[in-house]
């Protein structure tokens, strides 16, 4: 059985301005251990994807249909004090806005030892040892000052190591890191993903990698999924995705990734994909990239839903190119 | 250190504004229409035996001298504790307050306690979705509250439990035939201390309609302000991320979301405290209850400039020293809000 399975998943916001399909109709699975990456534009839907799983996901947003089958159970069928109790124990999620994901008048030290008592009822000696044993995990130096401080008092890669702490204090089977570098510096953005894997191999948690970066993801991930506009273009193995993609967005994607990393001078020339991603209360009909495509056809402009294709063994497309 | 050189600026400040606040009072004391000494002289049949008589009041009072010295005498008689003495009254302005101060206190008190604790917990319902209903129905007390002021309620109780039904008593603090000795002036605290426990019941009974009349406008002002607040603060990230936590929403609403709603009620509360404490000059009038807002008519009406000047600076300290316990109860609260 795999630990996490997402069935035709469907999370819209309703706005005074229409209803935004933040996902609409996202299905994977993922094995225990695994790191799946998630890699999408601003806007594609891969927050609202990560709080959905959590059934957190604020006003006016609402799961309108689907499944997410954890460890077998239905998470869209528990009551909410059924998934208080798992939220945080066994799935937690390292939210992507470091600096604002911390109560203000609340200590560091009540932060993480909350979860401790309340999920693991820990005593309050107990939760601070472990507590000061997690930041010595997640790097924290001068750790006794860090407990008694406040959230506006650390630096932004500092709430994200105390979030990290949190995240993985349970021993959770599922962490959710939510573009946990898009908010640091570089240097510490590789500081931070190596510190999530080294965690996630203590902790022995399966990971969804969420990022709009291809190069992160595909150093981390074995397996990851392409997001756009609310669903799934392709998903496949990271060297696969890589070395062969399939969907012109992916691509392109590829393509913009790799002249942006180029060390060659490239004579001002930068690879990029023309057209914005779809107005997300008026998605185009037929296939959601079809107005930015350079491959596109006939039909597809007509044909609503497009299913994933397998392509090969574990490599999925949803393009009408590989019917 | 940080904390006492804060202390120092404060009270800098709360002098300075002491000072604004009473010479604006002063002046506009001697510049309103109505002289005192000419209500306290009576008529004579000679006009000019009269104006003799007019002037020698005026001297006696002193108020024949220039104004800066008038206020510089009041300042000296503020350090001897009396703050000059009552016109009508013909004793010391500062005991006459003082003995008056704590009926007042009563009456606020508890008011603005209560509207803090209904108020507030008016303002959660919206947060629990199977307790819509009742945040409608406090919505729409609120919106029919803003609307009624201290006196109707007052009269409206009046009329319904005191003159129909005849459940509650309209008028004072205590029941003919039941005495108690003055201790502190706060009946509560002079009964414990004396042992007249029967006291308490009956003054209870007294205290219900005031307040009441007082309170309900109250709690629609916190219920406003702090169900907005805590709108905007449960839509915050961190909100957000203490679910992910596993909290539950009880704790959510109110401990996690709570503390970060109530830094702008606790700002009205001030506020409110303050206005209140003068507010209630209508009510103490409505339901004769002993306290300063009786006093301040009577002041006004017989032009007594020391009473109205006594009671200006009262109100004055109290509104310094409340502002800076709300102040140091931010600090409490929100540990972003340094000393400045
Ligand atoms: N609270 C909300 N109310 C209304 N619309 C929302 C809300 N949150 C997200 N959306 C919309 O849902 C869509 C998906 O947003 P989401 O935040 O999930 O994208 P994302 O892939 O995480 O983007 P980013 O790279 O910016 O983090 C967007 O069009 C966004 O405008
Ligand atoms: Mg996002």
């Amino acid at each position: 059985m795999s630990l996490l399975r997402v069935e035709n998943l469907k999370t819209y916001y309703y706005t005074p301005l229409g209803v935004v399909r933040a996902v609409d109709g996202v299905s994977f699975e993922m094995e225990k251990g695994e790191i799946l990456g998630v890699v999408g534009e601003i806007g594609a839907g891969k927050t609202t994807l990560g709080r959905s799983i959590l059934r957190i996901v604020p006003e006016p947003g609402k799961i309108v249909d689907g499944r997410i089958l954890f460890e077998g159970k239905d998470l869209l069928k528990l009551s909410e004090s059924e998934m208080s109790r798992l939220r945080g124990r066994y799935i937690s999620i390292i939210p992507e806005t470091p600096i604002l994901s911390l109560n203000p008048p609340f200590t560091i030290e009540s932060q993480i030892k909350e979860v401790l008592k309340k999920h693991l009822g820990y005593s309050d000696e107990e939760a601070r040892r472990e507590t000061l044993h997690l930041l010595e995990q997640v790097v924290i130096p001068d750790r006794e000052a860090i407990l008694k401080s406040y959230p506006h008092e650390l630096s932004g890669g500092m709430c994200q190591r105390v979030l990290i702490a949190i995240a993985f204090a349970c021993r959770p089977s599922l962490v959710i890191a939510d573009e946990p570098t898009t908010s640091v510096d570089v240097i510490t953005q590789a500081q931070i993903v190596s510190l999530i894997r080294s965690m996630q191999r203590e902790y022995g948690s399966s990971l969804i990698f969420i990022t709009h970066d291809v190069g992160f993801a595909s150093k981390l991930c074995r397996r990851m999924f392409i997001m756009y506009a609310g669903r799934i273009l392709e998903m496949a193995p990271v060297e696969k995705l890589l070395t062969s993609p399939k969907h012109p967005y992916t691509k392109a994607l590829i393509k913009v990734a790799y002249s942006m990393r180029s060390t060659k001078p490239t004579k001002g020339y930068l690879y990029t994909i023309k057209g914005s991603p779809p107005s997300p209360t008026q998605p185009p009909k037929g296939c959601i990239f079809e107005p930015r495509c350079e491959e596109k056809m006939e039909e597809c402009s007509k044909i609503d839903s497009i299913p994933l294709f397998e392509v090969e063994k574990e490599h999925f497309v949803s393009c009408l190119l590989y019917r | 250190m940080g904390f006492l050189a804060y202390l120092a600026r404060r009270a800098g400040s709360a002098l300075l504004s002491f000072f604004i606040i009473t010479i604006i009072a002063f002046i506009l004391c001697r510049v309103v229409p109505g002289d005192p000494a000419l209500l306290m002289v009576g008529s004579a049949v000679n006009p000019e035996e009269w104006f003799k008589e007019y002037q020698k009041m005026r001297a006696l009072l002193g108020l024949d001298r220039p104004i800066y010295e008038q206020y510089l005498i009041w300042l000296r008689d503020i350090f001897t504790g009396n703050f000059g003495v009552s016109y009508r009254f013909n004793v010391p302005v500062g005991p006459l307050i003082l003995e008056r101060l704590p009926a007042t206190l009563e009456l606020v008190i508890p008011t603005v306690v209560l509207a803090l604790l209904i108020g507030v917990l008016l303002s959660t319902p919206k947060f629990f979705r199977r307790m819509a209903w009742a945040d409608k129905l406090a919505s729409g007390f609120s919106f029919l509250g803003m609307s009624i002021s201290y006196f109707i309620w007052g009269i409206f109780f009046i009329i319904i439990f005191g003159v129909s039904l005849n459940v509650l008593p309209i008028s004072g603090r205590l029941d003919m035939g039941i005495e108690l000795p003055r201790i502190t002036g706060f009946i509560i605290i002079d009964s414990l201390l004396s042992g007249r426990f029967e006291a308490i019941g009956s003054f209870l009974k007294h205290l219900i309609m005031p307040v009441a009349a007082l309170t309900l406008y109250e709690i629609t002002l916190i219920h406003r302000i702090n169900r907005s607040s805590m709108l905007s603060v449960m839509k915050e990230d961190y909100i957000l991320m203490d679910k992910a936590k596993g909290l539950s929403q009880f704790h959510i609403v109110f401990v996690r979301g709570l503390r970060n709603a109530l830094i702008p009620t606790l700002t009205l509360l001030g506020v409110q405290f303050t206005v209140l404490l003068s507010g209630s000059v209508i009510i103490e009038k409505m339901f004769a209850w002993p306290g300063i807002g009786k006093l301040l008519v009577s002041a006004v009406t017989y032009r007594d400039l020391p009473l109205i000047q006594g009671i200006i600076a009262t109100y004055c300290i109290i509104v310094i020293i409340t502002n800076f316990i709300i102040d140091s109860l931010y600090g409490k609260i929100n540990p972003r809000i340094k000393y400045v």
